[in-house]
């Protein structure tokens, strides 16, 4: 009976302490601290430029190693296609941040380090890089459109679960100074092994370092040691029918929406772009469902219109709502065949008149992925 | 005897590891993912200038019922009864005191399976304007919008809030996290003014249990395991007031809109609490200032403070340097907000803010 009792209080207490693990999740967030910021629609083309805002919000020093992804095109002024590809070239550097800082840097600029940089006072507003200087930030080259990706790192330069950073990106139109904000993504850490190699959505195996969705992938070389929390499964998007009119505004004036789409698992030390297919299930307002699908590689930025089908389109749409404009709510997810995650942005520009201004959007998610993305950082970057 | 020991200690430290896991609320307010709540802190309409349109999707396969409030927090002056603001649209000495208002107008919304609809504040949302009326129009399996009926909001000078909540049949707050939304702000061009367009996500407050025990107290918090808590700490970066845009020069300046987490929209009693902010610049330098809200609170930071914006800690003259994090503490209650920043001659971009950590103490929406 003694015996009988033992094995029940070892047994509820191993259920028990399993519940306890850390598994991760899709907690991809756009309004918590995380250990990795994603910045997916970054513009430095003489058009509009981009402001980046980063945040320390703990009270401890912490580090940062940041990669800046030029996914221009080889020839700006063409259209792509296999002979014009996108470059997907990496630039990386690393910043500190001081307990509680803030700071800001312009992509177009970058941010040198100068201690002797004037503070602002009575009267003086322009005060260009007052304040601790988080590190030597290289301006992007001319015509650059991209992502931005900050990796939270020790002392040592090994990637750290700190969850310490939040970030935004304003993006300012150079001609007219419209402005647009949004909340850089951030994925929360859980444990880190300190290597190149960071898991969302899955961990390492202890033993051997091998990448793994959980203990039974590890077998005797467990456990899996869960790394950051995984990208979602789905995205969601509420929007207008391409080219529909905003209502406030009048039947003259017309909405865009545009999606900045970068996938999860990216590999900076063999720096081939990842492809992920995207399969869209769009609803509109009488609950009529459309399909579509697109590739993305690397980097996208593209609206409705531009997925070819007629019926994301106002014009396309054969009834429009009673108001005579049509909303859609479209739900977004990787192809089983391309088994990655991708984050996402949009922006909404509205017209008319002959005037704009865009309206910068973070998107909902819903569900985690089953399979883990994996970003490969360069060994001798994260230990120099 | 050592055995029952042994065995007595497993069984509590078993039950104690139990219970430690055991699912809590949580500071889960959310603007990226379906809730059960949804809030839109700020609600805008001027007749003839600025509207707002509400968007909320159903994000799932049922029909859903929404229990909807406007709050109409436009203050008036007491002999005029004109819509004023303390600050940026005073009363003139014969007009009286400015006083804030604090009104709820509630209606019910029926989302069909996957449906988004929208609506503009200014003009509501009713009858043949819905998609499916559910006379001419019905979806596929026969569910309509009938039972729909969103009213405009009630002044042609109108700020305030609206809350959502999922409802069953009977009208009870349910456990449903299936609805998602965002509020545009559109200010069309008006003189040298020029077209402004912004866009925030509504906030969501994820249920867990819902209004299980049918008190119309929804408990957001704590232990009765009804709905995930507000932050303890809302957190925004911005740049100060005043400063120049690094891009352009254009002046920038920053309004803030918080709203008390609890509400009694029974006994029309507004939330308020005592706001603690704590203000770091670039060198790591910290201030710190409060202030009161009741209901509704929407100013420009520089003048949180202080009344002359250029000696504010949110000033750049102040702070000293172009960027800023500001730490937002509810005292006695929890907060939402948003960050709306202006550049230049009036061109806005809006911004959820970040979240931090558990309130000790619950709040709580009293509906009717």
């Amino acid at each position: 009976m003694g015996r009988q009792r033992r094995r029940v209080g070892l047994l509820v207490l191993v259920v028990a302490s399993l519940e306890l693990c850390s598994v991760a999740s899709a907690d991809v967030t756009t309004e918590r601290s995380a250990s990795i910021l994603v910045w997916p629609k970054l513009l430095a083309n003489g058009t509009r430029d981009t402001i980046i805002l980063l945040s320390n919000t703990s009270n401890s020093l912490v580090r940062a190693h940041c990669f800046y992804v030029n996914a221009a095109l080889t020839d700006p002024t063409q259209p792509q296609g296999p002979l014009n590809p996108p470059l997907w070239q990496e630039i990386d550097f690393d910043i500190v941040l001081t307990k509680q800082q803030p700071t800001y840097w312009v992509v177009s600029e970058g941010r040198t380090v100068n201690p002797t940089d004037e503070p602002c006072g009575p009267g003086d507003p322009e005060c260009p890089n007052a304040g601790f200087d988080p590190g030597l930030i290289p301006p992007v080259v001319p015509d650059f459109v991209g992502e931005l990706k900050c990796v939270q790192v020790d002392d040592s330069g090994a990637p750290l679960a700190g969850n310490a950073f939040k970030g935004e990106a304003i993006l300012v139109r150079e001609d007219d100074g419209d402005i647009s904000e949004y909340n850089a993504i951030g994925i929360l850490g859980i444990e880190n092994t300190g290597d190149g190699v960071l898991v969302l959505g899955g961990g390492q195996c202890a033993g051997n370092g091998v990448v793994c969705g959980g203990d039974e992938d590890c077998g005797g070389d467990g456990p899996c040691v869960p790394e950051y929390n995984a990208c979602p499964e789905t995205w969601i998007v509420n929007h207008m029918a391409e080219d529909a009119p905003n209502v406030v505004l009048g039947p003259d004036s017309t909405v865009s929406t545009e999606l900045t789409i970068v996938p999860c698992t990216q590999n900076y030390e063999t720096q081939i772009p990842t492809s992920v297919t995207l399969q869209f299930q769009t609803w509109n307002e009488f609950e009529s469902v459309f399909s579509v699908s697109t590739t993305v590689t690397c980097w996208a930025n593209f609206n409705f219109g531009d997925l070819g089908s007629p019926v994301l389109t106002i014009d396309g749409t054969q009834v429009r709502d009673p108001l005579g404009t049509m909303y859609m709510q479209s739900r977004i997810r990787s192809a089983s065949g391309t088994p990655f995650g991708v984050l996402m942005v949009g922006e909404e520009l509205h017209t008319v008149e002959g005037t704009s201004s865009w309206a910068a959007m973070n998107l909902h998610i819903e569900g985690e992925r089953p399979n883990p993305d994996i970003i490969t950082i360069p060994a001798e970057q994260i230990a120099p | 005897m050592r055995t029952r020991k042994w065995v007595g200690w497993t069984m509590v430290l078993a039950a104690a590891v139990v219970a430690l896991g055991a699912p809590a609320a949580q500071a889960d307010v959310t603007s990226d993912k379906a809730a059960a709540i949804l809030v839109w802190p700020k609600i805008r309409f001027v007749e003839g200038s600025v509207d707002t349109i509400i968007q909320v999707s159903n994000t799932s396969t049922d029909t859903q019922i929404l229990h909807c409030f406007y709050i109409n927090a436009t203050s008036h002056c007491s002999v005029t009864e004109r819509a004023c603001d303390t600050i940026t649209n005073p009363c003139a000495p014969s007009e009286g005191l400015c006083l804030p208002g604090w009104i709820e107008t509630d209606f019910q919304v029926v989302l069909t399976p996957r449906q988004p609809i929208f609506w503009t504040v200014g003009d509501g949302l009713a009858g043949n304007q819905l998609p499916l009326d559910g006379v001419a129009f019905r979806g596929p399996r026969g569910e309509s919008n009938a039972g729909t009926r969103i009213p405009p909001v009630s002044e042609p000078d109108y700020v305030g809030e609206l809350k959502c909540v999922v409802v069953d049949g009977e009208g009870r707050a349910v456990a449903r996290n299936v609805i998602k939304g965002e509020a545009t702000i559109v200010e069309p061009a008006v003189s040298v003014e020029p077209l402004s367009v912004d866009k925030y996500n509504a906030v969501g407050i994820q249920a867990i249990e819902g209004d299980a025990n049918g008190d119309n107290v929804l408990v957001l918090g704590g232990e009765a395991n009804e709905y995930n808590g507000c932050a303890n700490i809302l957190i925004a970066d911005h740049f100060f007031d005043f400063a120049a845009n690094p891009v352009n020069g254009d002046t920038i300046e920053s309004r803030l809109v918080l709203v008390p987490c609890s509400q009694d929209l029974l006994n029309q009693i507004p939330g308020g609490t005592t706001v603690q902010y704590l203000v770091f610049n670039e060198f790591e330098q910290r201030f710190s200032t409060s202030t009161p809200i009741q209901c509704y609170f929407e100013r420009q930071i520089s003048s949180i403070d202080t009344r002359n914006p250029e000696r504010s800690i949110f000033s750049v003259y102040v702070s000293g340097t172009l960027s800023g994090q500001t730490r937002i503490r509810g005292v006695g209650q929890g907060l939402l907000g948003i960050l709306r920043t202006s550049s230049g001659d009036g061109r806005v971009a809006a911004v959820n803010l970040h979240m931090q950590g558990d309130r000790e103490l619950p709040d709580q929406i009293i509906i009717p």
